[in-house]
């Protein structure tokens, strides 16, 4: 964006709209200028001491936003600036405010406020990114003061001792302390710009722009007014329109500082720091992926050596590398169920850890719950008939069911294990019913019950119910899997139970699965 | 006799689902990687594939994709043997060409009921 | 012939243990829970003692303790079968009064040589 463009038209319509809009102001000015210099100064001084009366209002306003000491001294001076330029005004030649009539006062008056401004403005180019108190806390205050004290000085020096140099003579024109000011005040501004040059990076490079503007354009109007004779001269007029389009530039400088980007200091932060976050972001992104790759891997590795030892166990058994004994037959045996139990505390342990790492994906198919009813009578049936129990499953008719099957299946075959191995004499039923787009299955037996201390813990990990006399293989994890994995599914897992009557295991979920937020 | 070709490349495992299938009274030819196994199905004109996912270079749904598109029959069986370490496996297997898959670790007591599933 | 004391509440590894040390020619006698260890051994007194750390009731460390604060010999071998699966689990059987201790899984290979050790 150029210095005189606001960004809301194209660029290029934008430079010749203010420019039009500029030389028609200027023409008109001149051609009042020609008709009656009174009113063209009086013009001329009032469109500036508004606009830096409106610096002084917005940089005090937003003083609190505006983290720059740079801009609340600009700002602030410009109250003090703008009202001796307002007396400056005031006591112009042909005004008849001041008694007297001289051209010395305005001329006075004229030089103190560009003194004032060309001071302020240099030492704020000192005080840039610098703070006069601790966080700035009372800076605007003690600018206010220093700059009220300065402004009362100076007027006090010119109307009460009178002992401020004499700037014009009338017949004579200009005095020598008033040329020499002026290149004393140009000299001041152009090591103003000198360091704005240097601190160049530290500003929004619009409102850099403008600054630079604005002071190149006062040094011309200084330079101007060392060539005038009489007050209603030609360069006078120069000088004053620069002065103008000087102080617009401010104008504009401060507008995008305080309003439009009041926070550029602190943007440059935000943006470190959302720099930062995205950083970070992007490291858990790769954590999280790294977890799931380590978890998929450990997955594999861990079930690799099992492959042997599941496989040729079940191959010895089954008598196919030769005949064997009973013993061999019975110890074999007794490896082949401890490689079943560490198959499943591997596959329960990854599941936790997917379900922990917020892994889990469901694995949604189409599938027929009675036909998973029937697959777990026809694996737990035997069981259960060795050990005196009557397991019944009711079947259903035919329940679809959109869900992850192989989960669900794990459920069940977890609550159905639990119940026979905790059951003793008696049965162990299975059932559902579904009511809309609830299913609920429930596992039922007569088994030794759950005491009410041991029921509140039940759902947690690693949390093993110990019956005395009783030893039974598990985890600790199988009912805590299970309830994490019903919840995944939309429903949830309850118990009912009394010790020695049995226990009742219920768990719901969605018939047509929808993903859940947190688990 | 039914030729079964075996793509494993873990030694154990391939004994393992040899010795299985040679005990039914089946004809196995053995590879130990996935070029192999491309070669082997278009060489030898097998009836049914076992296939191992996890292989070094190309893995099992490359050499699965190879073998579909090679003058090999597109008729052939070919079973996916796959530990589904991660959600998708099964669609990836099935999406490769794979006719079906079996599950890890194999249970030495249901896997030809589930291979002969394929040899109709 | 050398008596030898196991306490064991895994039905298999007791058996396994077992197994291999009549194996070896030594008379065992086997205890399901801490309790019924440190009774068993005052009523017994084996020539050692095999015990592992992980039991329902009472935990081994508070069977050896029991075991030492009982009439039975001071000076008899109490080696702790364990899993090591906390650090510390060493200097607490040695703090709680175990001779020695032997790590799980067991090595069918090794154990005897270990155990023979205490054996004197």
């Amino acid at each position: 964006m150029g210095i005189f463009q606001t960004g809301r038209y194209p660029a290029s319509i934008e430079l010749i709209l203010y420019g039009a809009i500029a030389c028609i102001i200027l023409f008109c000015l001149y051609v009042v200028n020609l008709n009656n210099f009174l009113l063209f100064h009086s013009l001329v001084e009032i469109a500036s001491i508004v606009v830096a009366f409106s610096i002084f209002v917005i940089v005090w306003n937003t003083r609190r936003t505006i983290t720059s000491t740079f801009f609340l001294i600009i700002g602030i001076s410009f109250l003090f600036s703008g009202t001796i330029d307002l007396v400056h005004m005031l006591a112009y030649k042909g005004m008849s405010v001041f008694p007297g009539n001289s051209a010395d006062l305005p001329t006075q008056l004229w030089i103190a406020a560009r003194y004032y401004q060309s001071i302020t403005f240099l030492i704020a180019t000192l005080l840039i990114r610098r703070s006069i108190t601790k966080d700035r806390k009372y800076d605007d205050s003690i600018i206010l003061v220093v700059c009220a004290a300065a402004f009362c000085l100076v007027m006090t020096s010119i109307f009460l001792w009178q002992n401020f140099p004499c700037c014009y003579i009338e017949g004579t024109g200009l005095t020598p302390f008033k040329i020499a000011s002026e290149y004393v005040i140009s000299a001041f501004l152009i090591l103003a710009i000198i360091i704005l040059a240097l601190r160049r990076s530290t500003f929004n490079p619009v409102v850099w722009q403008y600054l630079i503007a604005a002071q190149v354009f006062l040094i011309v109007g200084e330079l101007a007014f060392t060539t005038y004779v009489g007050v209603y001269d030609f360069m006078n007029m120069i000088g004053h329109l620069a002065k103008l389009v000087s102080v617009y530039f401010f104008y504009r400088a401060i507008v995008v500082v305080a309003l439009t980007h009041p926070l550029d200091l602190l943007f440059s932060e935000l943006k470190e720091k959302s720099m930062a976050l995205e950083q970070s972001n992007n490291q858990l992104k790769m954590l999280d992926r790294l977890k799931s790759m380590f978890i998929a891997s450990m997955s594999h590795e861990l079930r690799t050596p099992l492959n042997s030892i599941i496989g040729f166990t079940g191959i010895l058994i089954k008598g196919m590398a030769g005949e064997l004994n009973a013993e061999q037959k019975k110890q074999l045996g007794m490896v082949q169920e401890s490689s079943r139990h560490l198959l499943s505390l591997i596959n329960d342990v990854i599941d936790i850890s997917k379900i922990e790492a917020g892994n889990i994906e469901a694995d949604i198919s189409q599938f027929n719950l009675a036909d998973v009813f029937r697959e777990v009578e026809n694996t737990f049936g035997p069981t259960a008939q060795e050990r005196g129990l009557v397991l019944t499953v009711e079947i259903p008719e035919s329940i679809t069911i959109t869900s992850d099957e192989r989960r669900i299946k794990q459920v069940i075959m977890n609550l159905v294990s639990n119940a026979i191995k905790f059951t003793d004499e008696g049965r162990i039923g299975l059932t559902v019913r579904q009511e809309g787009m609830v299913v609920e299955v429930r596992v039922s037996d007569t088994g030794i019950g759950i005491g009410k201390e041991d029921l509140e813990q039940l759902f947690r990990p690693f949390v093993r119910v110990q019956v005395p006399g009783r030893f039974t293989e598990g985890t600790g994890l199988g009912l805590y899997l299970s309830k994490k994995l019903v919840q995944f599914l939309g429903g949830d897992i309850t118990v009912e139970s009394e010790l020695q009557k049995g226990s009742m295991f219920t768990f719901s979920f969605l018939a047509t699965y929808e993903k859940q937020e947190d688990l | 006799m039914t030729k079964i070709l075996v793509i494993e490349d873990n030694e154990k495992n391939r004994y393992l689902i040899s010795f299985i299938l040679r005990d039914s009274g089946y004809d196995v030819i053995e590879a130990i990687t996935g070029e192999e196994g491309v070669e082997t199905a278009i060489r030898e004109h097998v009836d049914l594939v076992l296939m191992d996912i996890q292989l070094p270079g190309i893995d099992g749904y490359e050499t699965t994709r190879r073998i579909r598109a090679s003058p090999a029959d597109d008729t052939i069986p070919i079973i996916a043997l796959t530990s589904f370490a991660m959600t998708g496996d099964r669609e990836r297997a099935l999406a490769a060409g794979c006719t079906g898959y079996i599950e890890k670790p194999i249970n030495p007591d249901t896997i030809m009921d589930d291979i002969q599933k394929y040899l109709r």
